[in-house]
């Protein structure tokens, strides 16, 4: 019996022998495997760092939105808020802070020929509190600000960057819709959520955002809020559906047309989003497996033709047919293994080429798809090798030692 | 030690069937040196074959060492060339991938033996056909005479008692014929059994013994006074 030993070092010398083709062979599963190790490397540090976000943020934030159902939608109804939601929730006992939102425009903000594409948003005094974020340079929109539809605006430090402004930026004005703004205050730096800079942002009061908006129509706001007692959440989220169902006069088993999220349920949307992505990913995995062990069972048989005649000398020596077998077998996962390998190490470069380019940072292979990369290649190597190994194992001595 | 007993090999091509052995019958003894010799195409490497256990006759039986090799499977036939029957090629067969000591121990790495021991029994082998100094160089790197040799000296190593030679210089000139030619006569020296398939009249005048083949059939078969036969009694 040919020890392990030996059967690698022959495989060994044929694939090295064989280098570009067996390359261009396990091609497939190069490419397969670098695929999946790059998107598993990326997801993971991404939701790694969301789970981090989410857990920063607290758990203790609500948005209520106005929600369609896609048949809705399909019907060109499209449902919103109302203005009254906003005074069911100020009545509920234990919501501390609470604010509306809304995007009065998708214009550029222009400072000196410099533009900025963030978004803007028209809000309250409140808002800073129920995002716990609060200025570093100036101060924040106020009370006044608003009932006086004050031209004033707040700026994200990403937006301060993107205009260019060359000293302090407070004081300084910047035009949104042909209307100029007066910088009142700067951001604290929130950092990067889904790889996006959640610094990127200008908020002006809500009343001066719906008359740049136009007064003609009502703004499609949401309502941002927190409660006081975490643990009093479910109760509110509970008696709080119940009133705007009411107040939307939606009756018993209607589809609400709103919806009430956590950052916590805003997690699991992206969970599952990510599991969406997984499963996508799984057949992706699936037929790059498929692709490269046909390519790796294709050189292989064409390598036992053209080995034909060694194997014919071979089986003359006295072979058995379960040596040759495991010697083609053993060529063909290692053929499988080295491209495996191969797609591991070009998939680690790709992610820390992502991670060079998006900022998502801690890009790294998870250990377990690196291993099950190995393993799954080694099958492939074991699943599409049999058939030319078989072929070669039961070749006839004489027939094989005759072969031109 | 083998026993022909009426062979005929068919070999099947295209709807056609052709005769290649002829109800051959034919016993060589333990020690003996016979020569086959016959035209090109007569069927003597069709006989050699079925000797070598490489292939089975169409119909007949061949006993060898007492055993009805029609009875062997896979597994036996292959144990059977390995440990009883050593191959001399006339294109010498080496593995082109391995050194030549590699190539040497091939045989013995399909038997239960220690790597330290393969290794020596195949370096012994090597000193004997004179290429101890040839160990890590590989086939294409050697003359056609030195070649064969590599082949005899893995012929042996596993230590056969039949040593079947398919026209061995048949591809040399006539000074390593003549190396070669020795090394066989040693070897039949020293006991063992010796077919040499063979065109050339003065290598079957070193045989004891000379089969003729033609078109399949046995046609003459003598032995050479000028040989002293060797023919252990048993062994
Ligand atoms: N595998 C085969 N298939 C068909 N015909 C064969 C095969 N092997 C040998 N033959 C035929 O059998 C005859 C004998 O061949 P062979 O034994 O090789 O002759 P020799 O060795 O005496 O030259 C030849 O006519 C050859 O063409
Ligand atoms: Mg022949």
């Amino acid at each position: 019996m040919l020890s392990l030993y030996e059967i690698f070092r022959l495989s060994w010398l044929s694939t090295r022998k064989n280098g570009m083709r067996s390359v261009l062979t396990a091609l497939g599963l190069i490419i397969g495997v670098a695929a999946v190790i790059t998107v598993v490397s990326v997801m993971d540090a991404f939701s790694n760092r969301i789970t981090a976000k989410f857990e920063s943020l607290g758990n203790n934030g609500l948005t209520l939105s106005a929600y369609t159902p896609l048949k809705h939608q399909i019907q060109g109804r499209l449902t919103a808020l109302k203005a009254s939601d906003l005074d069911i929730i100020k009545r509920v006992s234990g919501v501390r802070h609470i604010t509306p939102v809304f995007f009065p425009t998708n214009g550029a903000i222009k400072s000196n020929g410099y533009e900025s594409f963030s978004q803007v948003y028209a809000t309250t005094e409140y808002y800073q509190d129920v995002n716990q974020n609060y200025p570093t340079q100036g101060r924040f929109i106020n009370r006044t600000d608003n009932l006086k539809r004050r031209k004033v605006v707040v700026l994200g430090v990403d937006t301060v960057d993107e205009l260019k402004f060359h000293d302090d930026p407070i004081g300084r004005y910047v035009q949104i819709e042909d209307e100029w703004f007066k910088v009142i205050g700067v951001q604290q730096r929130k950092g990067k959520l889904f790889g996006l800079s959640q610094d990127s942002f200008a908020i002006i009061p809500y009343e001066t955002g719906r008359s740049i908006a136009g007064y003609h129509k009502e703004p499609q706001f949401f309502v941002q809020f927190s409660v006081a007692d975490l643990n009093q959440l479910e109760p509110i989220k509970r008696h709080l559906t119940r009133e705007i169902r009411k107040n939307h006069q939606l009756s018993k088993g209607q589809q609400n047309d709103f919806k009430l999220e956590t950052a916590e349920q805003m997690m699991e949307t992206f969970n599952s989003i990510s599991e969406g992505v997984t499963f996508v990913l799984i057949g992706m995995v699936g037929i790059s497996l498929v692709v490269g062990g046909v390519g790796i069972m294709n050189i292989m048989l064409v390598s036992v033709t053209e080995r034909t005649r060694e194997i014919g000398i071979q089986k003359a020596l006295g072979a058995q047919p379960t040596n040759i077998l495991l010697q083609f077998l053993v060529e063909a996962v290692l053929l499988s293994v080295t491209g495996g390998a191969l797609g591991v190490i070009l998939g680690l470069g790709l992610g820390q080429l992502v991670e060079l380019f998006s900022g998502i940072e801690n890009i790294e292979a998870p250990t377990w798809a690196v291993l099950l990369s190995f393993v799954f290649s080694a099958t492939v190597g074991v699943v599409f090798g049999l058939i030319p190994a078989a072929k070669a194992s039961s070749l006839h001595p004489i027939e094989a030692l005759r072969f031109e | 030690m083998i026993e022909l007993k009426s062979i005929n090999k068919y070999y099947q091509s295209e709807a056609q069937s052709f005769h290649a052995l002829k109800h051959i019958s034919l016993k060589v003894e333990r020690g003996e040196s016979v020569a086959i010799i016959g035209s090109s195409g007569s069927g003597k490497s069709t006989m050699m074959n079925i000797i070598g256990c490489l292939d089975l006759p169409s119909t007949g039986e061949y006993w060898l060492n007492g055993e009805n090799v029609a009875g062997f499977n896979e597994r036996q036939l292959a144990d059977t060339r390995n440990h009883t029957i050593g191959f001399v090629f006339q294109n010498f067969h080496l593995l082109p991938r391995m050194n030549i000591l590699e190539n040497v121990v091939l045989p013995l790495a399909y038997q239960r033996i220690p790597t330290k021991q393969r290794k020596e029994q195949a370096v012994e082998c090597l000193v004997r056909v004179g290429l101890q100094d040839k160990l890590n160089m590989y086939p294409n790197q050697l003359s056609g005479g030195q070649r064969q040799r590599v082949a005899v000296a893995r012929a042996l190593v596993a230590k056969p008692k039949l040593i079947l030679a398919d026209e061995p210089t048949g591809n040399l000139d006539s000074n390593t014929t003549e190396d070669i030619m020795q090394l066989f006569e040693q070897l039949h020296s020293e006991g063992h059994t010796l077919l040499i398939i063979t065109h050339e009249k003065e290598i079957a005048d070193r045989c004891a013994r000379a089969i003729r083949l033609q078109d399949g059939e046995l046609v003459e078969d003598r032995l050479n006074s000028t040989v002293i036969p060797k023919v252990i009694a048993c062994a």
